[in-house]
């Protein structure tokens, strides 16, 4: 599955999907979205990339292997229970930061722990669909 | 204490990176969060041993009034140094046996340092949950530490079956747990100690006893949960050095000592635990005797050393409770410097057979020197630790109130095919000439041998100087533990001649043992064999018929087509909550709205996507027209005013037609459903009955809905305008965390179902 069209629409629709994928994270927290949407449209974006130049690629592309991902993603959503625990609250309380970070928009640990849920989701949807998009060495059905 | 614990939880996050960056100066730093811990210890010793020792806490679960509380007095002091002195040796050690293997060392060194955090934790802890959590976090390493090498078929069977014992009894302990706290009217232990007589006169006593003693026995490895241990040796010599010499095997006989005051005095604890005890001793003694290899022969004697420190428990008289305390300390020393000298001959050798190595003397002098010492101690040869301790448990079992004499009879039994087994340890592998061994060259030598060097000198410096450095701990032990010592040396001047001609009996009669072992052996195979085999069997067999069980539940719930299951489950929904619904009476149909003409126009393309699933031809274009179903479903959502509900439906629903895609082109579906009257009036049956609970499940009106309130806290309490993801990264932020918990465990299991098909295949 790879024509000039696929190709071109593949290597600029995936950034931008990327883009919009963290857009929908930070935004979620006033507005439509959030980290579960924000992570299926990156899976997407790389599914989509995976589609047209293959799952060796795509894995190439990602920053860590796609389970490890989600990995982090739990331990980020872990920590971020920690300060509220540290400072005496209940585990998990959300604390929220007088500053705003760049890219980000308001910092505070409900956000830490959103961007956690979207490396789960990232990590084992890519995971799943990137495993059965491997070559299969089993029945095909074209 | 709390730096204690986080020193050593800190040293397990970066002990792999550690391993990794150093190389071969891991060895000087791996051990140095446990020399700082035992630092620590030392400096606290005063104040620990001071009436009631140190206690902290600080507030954990507000609603149930409970403390994340700790306490470090003489008997808590005792058992956290064997933590903290027997760990930093044991990863000077295994930094010389995985040697040019680093990220073997880096797993075991995080692992053992998240064990020595967890027991530190249980040794330390002042309430009854805290010390439970931890329990249980000491039989998860456990569980990751003898499965190490987890390649190997036997390491991940005998660390599933350790769990599963220790995991059990761990559950059967937190019921007890529940029924003492009640009995007490708390979960402290330091007020709970105090209520003893509340808590013997409670009519929960029993059970809870009985449900406390699963808990210990399992962990302590006592007749009849003796069985994991054996099976644990499939671990690397460090762990088993570490483990199951001083460490983990002593939780339970830790439990029991700390809970003695409150537990302790009647009848049926002196019963339960001398039998207990007494068997497991004899048992341990006997099966470790009959043992060709030499590791399996320690786990054995450990087996016995536990049992012996249940049955003192179980006298329960100030000196019986001395004599415990002096022999668990004993045992650790002699018992993981065993363990490691082991470790070493199976490395240079490749055997731990005892029956084959023979004259190792020559060539590893030291070595030699280090076990001889060693099993000096384990034999109870003055001038080591190990013979005070012995007297002191014949001392102790000439004095209990009931049979002493079937006591002392045992004890000497025990102990003296203990004796055969040091001489076998110790010296056989050593001395004579038979079939030359080839030994290996060493790869780190001083590495290796410096900690169980080093833990034999303290044997030795014990034994000589034991009044000065031992005694005042002990009694400050033993006072925790509600007896009151008669004297405050350990051994009296002049031991009872009883006792002395007994210590001496034991020598001899051992070494007679070890002369005739190979008739000894013949004689008494059988009931060793049971002893060995029996439980483990049980064990197994039990296993299997929970496996088989599931097997057939799985046979006959997923032999029938596809469609059938579905058909049950949606009849099945239907007819149970349909009920209700009939008995209950629907309320009002909410609402008067007239539906918009661009909603007549997004249903019916949905309508015309169901119809098109119905009746396409190839199971693709039927996934495909349910994607056209999920895109107008999400439309509708966004008409109708949840665009969080919409972006989700639309976005799941992508990924999922491309998943369904995947596995169709992989699994060549059979698609035998037959498209009559009968399947289609079942399935409009079953949307028609979703559709009247959807509508019975609207709000009407006297019932205030909770989304009402969530959506007025959302601003206030959350800064957040967004109530749909404020609820799942705030409010209920602890649900979401389970979630995708849960989700990540069934990805992984998904992605190595899918791997092991293809390797499958390709073999």
């Amino acid at each position: 599955m790879s024509t000039p069209v696929l190709r071109f629409a593949a290597r600029s629709l995936a950034p931008l999907l990327l883009v919009v994928s963290w857009v929908l994270l930070t935004r979620g927290h006033h507005e439509p979205g959030g980290g579960f949407v924000g992570g299926l449209v990156a899976a997407a974006a790389v599914v989509f990339f995976a589609l047209v130049f293959g799952e060796d690629e795509a894995r190439r592309r990602l920053p860590l292997e796609p389970l490890r991902l989600a990995g982090v993603g739990l331990l980020l959503a872990l920590l971020s229970g920690v300060p509220a625990a540290l400072s005496g609250r209940p585990f998990l309380s959300g604390l929220w930061l007088d500053l705003a970070l760049p890219a980000v928009g308001k910092a505070g640990t409900p956000l830490m722990f959103d961007v956690g849920v979207y490396l789960v989701v990232v990590g084992i949807a890519t995971a799943l669909l990137l495993e059965l998009l491997r070559p299969a060495d089993g029945p095909e059905v074209d | 204490m709390f730096l204690a614990l986080l020193l050593l939880f800190v040293a397990a996050l970066f002990a792999i990176p550690a391993c990794r960056r150093l190389g071969r100066g891991a060895v000087w730093v791996l051990p140095l969060p446990f020399v700082g811990v035992a630092v620590l210890l030392g400096t606290r010793l005063p104040d620990a041993l001071h009436e009631e020792g140190i206690r902290q806490s600080v507030p954990w679960v507000r609603g149930l009034s409970l403390d994340f509380a700790l306490r470090l007095d003489g008997l808590s002091w005792l058992f956290a140094m064997l933590v903290a002195v027997i760990g930093a040796l044991v990863l000077v050690h295994a930094s010389g046996y995985f040697r040019g293997d680093s990220r073997l060392l880096g797993r075991f060194a995080a692992l053992t340092s998240l064990f020595a955090t967890a027991m530190l934790g249980l040794v330390l802890a002042d309430d009854l949950f805290v010390l439970f959590v931890f329990w249980e976090l000491t039989s998860i390493c456990s569980f990751l530490l003898i499965g190490l090498k987890h390649e190997h078929q036997d390491a991940r069977d005998g660390a599933l079956r350790a769990l599963l014992v220790t995991g059990g009894g761990g559950i059967a302990m937190l019921i007890g747990f529940v029924l003492l706290s009640q009995a007490a009217d708390t979960s402290s232990i330091s007020v709970l100690l105090q209520r003893g007589d509340l808590i013997r006169s409670s009519s929960l006593y029993v059970p809870a006893l009985l449900l406390i003693l699963a808990g210990a026995f399992t962990k302590s490895a006592q007749v009849p949960f003796h069985y994991w241990l054996p099976g644990a040796m499939a671990a690397p010599a460090p762990v088993s050095a570490y483990l199951h010499s001083a460490t983990l095997v002593n939780a339970g006989v830790y439990l029991l000592a700390r809970l003695h005051p409150a537990l302790g005095v009647r009848p049926e604890w002196h019963w339960i635990l001398g039998h207990v005890g007494a068997v497991t001793m004899l048992v341990g003694a006997a099966m470790a005797f009959g043992q060709r290899d030499l590791k399996r022969m320690l786990a054995d004697t450990t087996i016995a050393g536990l049992g012996t420190t249940v049955l003192l428990l179980g006298i329960g008289t100030a000196t019986a409770l001395r004599a415990a305390l002096v022999f668990v300390a004993v045992h650790a020393l002699y018992k993981a410097a065993l363990f490691m000298v082991v470790g070493i001959l199976d490395k240079r050798t490749g055997l731990r057979d005892v029956d084959r190595l023979r004259g190792l003397g020559r060539s590893l002098p030291l070595l030699f020197l280090t076990a001889l010492v060693a099993a000096m101690s384990m034999a109870g040869l003055p001038p080591l630790v190990g013979a005070i301790a012995k007297e002191l448990v014949y001392e102790a079992k000439l004095g209990a109130p009931e049979a002493p004499g079937v006591l002392a009879a045992v004890g000497f039994s025990a102990n003296a095919l203990m004796v055969a087994c040091a001489v076998l340890v110790g010296l056989r592998p050593f001395i004579g000439r038979g079939e030359a061994t080839r030994v290996e060259p060493a790869i780190a030598p001083v590495a290796l041998l410096l900690p169980p060097a080093l833990l034999a000198t303290t044997g030795v410096l014990l034994g000589v100087v034991h009044e000065g450095l031992m005694a005042p701990l002990i009694e400050a032990a033993v006072r925790v533990m509600g007896a009151e010592p008669a004297t405050a040396e350990l051994l009296a001047d002049t031991a009872p001649t009883a006792v002395s001609w007994l210590a001496k009996g034991t020598l001899f009669a051992g070494v007679v043992l070890f002369v005739f072992r190979s008739r000894a052996l013949a004689w008494s195979g059988v009931l060793r064999r049971g002893a060995r085999r029996g439980p483990a069997r049980l064990h197994d067999g039990m296993m299997g018929a929970v496996a088989a069980v599931a097997s057939r539940v799985a046979d006959v719930s997923t032999r029938r087509p596809v469609a059938a299951s579905v058909a049950i489950v949606g009849v099945a929904v239907v007819v149970i909550t349909g009920r209700a619904l009939v008995l209950g009476g629907l309320p009002p149909f909410p609402g008067d709205r007239v539906p918009a003409a661009h909603e007549f126009v997004l249903v019916a393309l949905v309508l015309a996507g169901a119809a098109s699933a119905v009746f396409s031809r190839t199971p693709a274009a039927a996934v495909i027209a349910l994607g056209v179903i999920g895109v107008g479903t999400g439309l509708l959502f966004l008409l109708l005013g949840g665009p969080d509900l919409a972006l989700t439906q639309v976005a799941v629903d992508a990924l999922a037609v491309l998943l369904l895609l995947l596995v169709l082109r992989r699994t060549r579906p059979v698609l035998g459903v037959r498209k009559g009257w009968l399947q289609g009036g079942l399935a409009l049956a079953v949307g028609a009955g979703f559709m009247l609970l959807t509508w019975a499940a609207i709000p009407d009106g006297h019932l205030r809905p909770v989304s009402q309130q969530l959506s007025e806290l959302s601003w206030p309490v959350a800064y957040g305008r967004n109530v749909v993801n404020v609820i799942l990264v705030d409010m209920r932020a602890l649900d979401t965390l389970g979630e995708i918990v849960v989700l990540t465990a069934a990805a992984i299991g998904v992605v190595a179902l899918l791997r092991g098909g293809r390797q499958e295949a390709r073999t």
